[in-house]
């Protein structure tokens, strides 16, 4: 087994298992097992390369169960090694699925090299980020915070629309 | 341009954002930062602004099956730098929709070039290259664009030919060019054609001393047969019931060697040769000699598919027209009963005709996984008769046939048909 194959099922094992806990600490058990399911099912997922759709359901599935974690107050930092571990896991198996069809595994050394690297960046990105936002904390209104969501999907449609044109 | 790996993760960042939002919930926003974070290195990498060129060189356009061509691809990166780069070539072969092959993932830098060497070796027919799919994306596969690089060509694999000895014709008449073929008129030539009596300026070579010896006023010289060329159709019967097929073989590519090789003989011999190709549609090749009409046929050959159409399901509607007149027909085909009218037909145009008939029967009982069962036993003993019968009809009206089972060399099967047809040649000299 390669390197990406053994961190594409650590990242499945671990989001299921931050998840798993994050509900277990609240002794709520339909949640936990809802996430070992999810573990199970990326696991699947993992395994079944050409159907890309399995682990898109298992991302989905894992930040629904974030966002209701979120809801019931579990705790944040379990919730985010199991965001990063799903996000982690999708962004692997579709890499693993685009690049196991490559006729010569010796050409895709240099891209699965760069890949870990930019993947590392946007996991430790976003837990600096996490902590500048939960660290700074500002006192803003509600209308204010709604404007300003706005304009953060705007600009996420503007940028869609300039990579587009 | 976005994949659905991009509409996915939006979506999902939208659904911790607003939740987090209606719900005043400031967690849920924060753990949506790695997903925003991910996004972002996508955008900053997301492909645009290279500039790809592709070449293809190749190391013969024309083969024979079982040969390889080397092909060689470069592309080359003027621009800015690709991070992934899937490079399809876009095979379509025999006309069909192109496939699509994966042939390299790498990276390029601005101003890299690759190079890609594979060889190809198929079966008989037109692969054309319709250029390169160069799929460009970002290191997580958020965006892509497709770009098809023109790096067309074209490789044709000629049908295999098989090396004859000798193809036993006998036109009703021959074209005035010498060639191999017994004229049966008096001229120069190797093979004894009569005597008559010695005229001034005849060769005292030639002269019959033995008849000569039995007349006392009067000399007789010997008389040879001239040698020419003759005008030949070669009909390829292409018609979907005459094709079976079994996993990989079919008895149609058997008619196809038929015909190649049959054609390269007479071709070699001097002939002038056209070829019918009778099945969906009629692919005719215009008579001609020599090498450029070689390449003609087995252009053609390669090119040749079975099928069905209802002007072409029967012998009855074929254009007579496009056959030499008065020359010999050579009809591959695994005959059908309701072949023997229309080749009576031909006979009554005033062709000589010989018929290759690949026999089907043996092909099927040789793929037919389990031959011993009494009932396909029975059937295959009635439609044998069937056949000796529809053959015999055949030689009734002067048609020459080799019934060819297709496990035995065709060399082996022109050979017997040339002896036949030397027995049959001292017998109507020993009648006249």
């Amino acid at each position: 087994m390669n390197f990406r194959k053994l961190i594409s099922i650590v990242c499945i094992m671990v989001a299921s298992g931050a998840l798993i806990l994050a509900y277990g600490l609240r002794s709520d058990w339909v949640g936990s097992a809802a996430a070992l399911g999810l573990g199970f099912w990326g696991l699947y997922g993992f395994y079944n390369l050409q159907d890309i759709w399995i682990i898109d359901l298992f991302f989905g599935g894992a930040v629904i169960l974030v966002v209701i974690g979120g809801l019931i107050e579990l705790a944040i930092y379990l919730l985010f090694i199991a965001l990063v571990g799903a996000l982690g896991a999708w962004d692997l198996v579709r890499f693993g699925n685009r690049m196991g069809r490559a006729p010569d595994q010796e050409d895709i050394k240099n891209i699965e090299k760069r890949h870990f690297i930019l993947l590392g960046l946007a996991v430790v990105g976003g837990m600096l980020l996490a902590g500048i936002m939960l660290t700074a904390r500002m006192q803003i209104s509600f209308y204010a915070t709604l404007i300003l969501g706005v304009i953060l999907i705007i600009s996420l449609g503007q940028v869609v629309r300039l990579i587009r044109n | 341009m976005t994949t659905r790996s991009f509409w996915i993760l939006c979506g999902l960042f939208a659904v911790m954002l607003l939740t987090g939002l209606i719900t005043v919930n400031n967690d849920l926003i924060v753990l949506a930062s790695p997903l925003i974070i991910y996004l972002m290195i996508a955008v900053v990498f997301a492909p645009g602004g290279h500039k790809l060129h592709a070449r293809r060189s190749l190391s013969t356009d024309r083969i024979s099956e079982g040969m390889d061509v080397e092909i060689k691809i470069q592309v080359d990166n003027e621009k800015a730098r690709i991070d992934e780069l899937q490079l399809y070539e876009l095979l379509s072969i025999n006309s069909q929709s192109p496939k699509r092959d994966l042939i390299k993932i790498t990276q390029l830098d601005p101003g890299e070039s690759i190079e890609y060497e594979y060889s190809l070796q198929g079966k008989r027919g037109q692969y054309g290259f319709d250029g390169l799919l160069a799929v460009v994306t970002d290191p997580f596969g958020i965006f892509e664009t497709r770009e098809q690089l023109p790096a067309g060509g074209k490789v044709l694999i000629f049908p295999d030919v098989i090396s004859l000895q000798a193809i036993p014709i006998q036109p009703p008449q021959t074209k005035g060019f010498s060639g191999p073929l017994n004229s049966r008129k008096s001229g120069t030539g190797v093979d004894f054609h009569g005597v008559r009596q010695y005229q001034f300026g005849d060769s005292l070579r030639r002269i019959n001393w033995m008849a000569s010896a039995q007349h006392t006023d009067r000399i007789f010289t010997n008389e040879y047969e001239q040698e020419r060329i003759a005008d030949v159709g070669v009909i390829l019967d292409a018609r979907s019931h005459c094709d079976i097929t079994y996993k990989d073989r079919r008895l149609f590519e058997y008619s196809i060697q038929a015909a190649a090789s049959i054609a390269t003989k007479l071709l070699n011999d001097g002939h002038c040769l056209s070829l019918l190709v009778y099945g969906a549609e009629i692919a005719w090749v215009f008579p001609g000699y020599g090498r450029v009409q070689y390449e003609r046929i087995l252009e053609a050959l390669a090119h040749a598919e079975s099928g069905t159409n209802y002007d072409t399901e029967h012998l009855h509607y074929f254009p007579a027209r496009l056959l030499p007149p008065s020359g010999q027909l050579i009809y591959i085909s695994p005959l059908a009963s309701s072949d023997l009218k229309p080749m009576k037909r031909f006979r009554d145009l005033g062709y000589a005709v010989l018929i290759l008939s690949p026999d089907p029967l043996f092909f099927e009982s040789a793929i037919e996984p389990d031959p011993s069962q009494p009932d396909f036993q029975l059937a295959k003993r009635f439609a044998q008769i069937e056949r000796r019968l529809l053959l015999n009809n055949l030689r009734q009206v002067g048609i020459q046939i080799a019934d060819w089972r297709v496990d035995q060399p065709l060399t082996e099967v022109a050979d017997k048909l040339q002896v036949e047809f030397t027995h049959l040649r001292r017998k109507q000299r020993v009648l006249v």
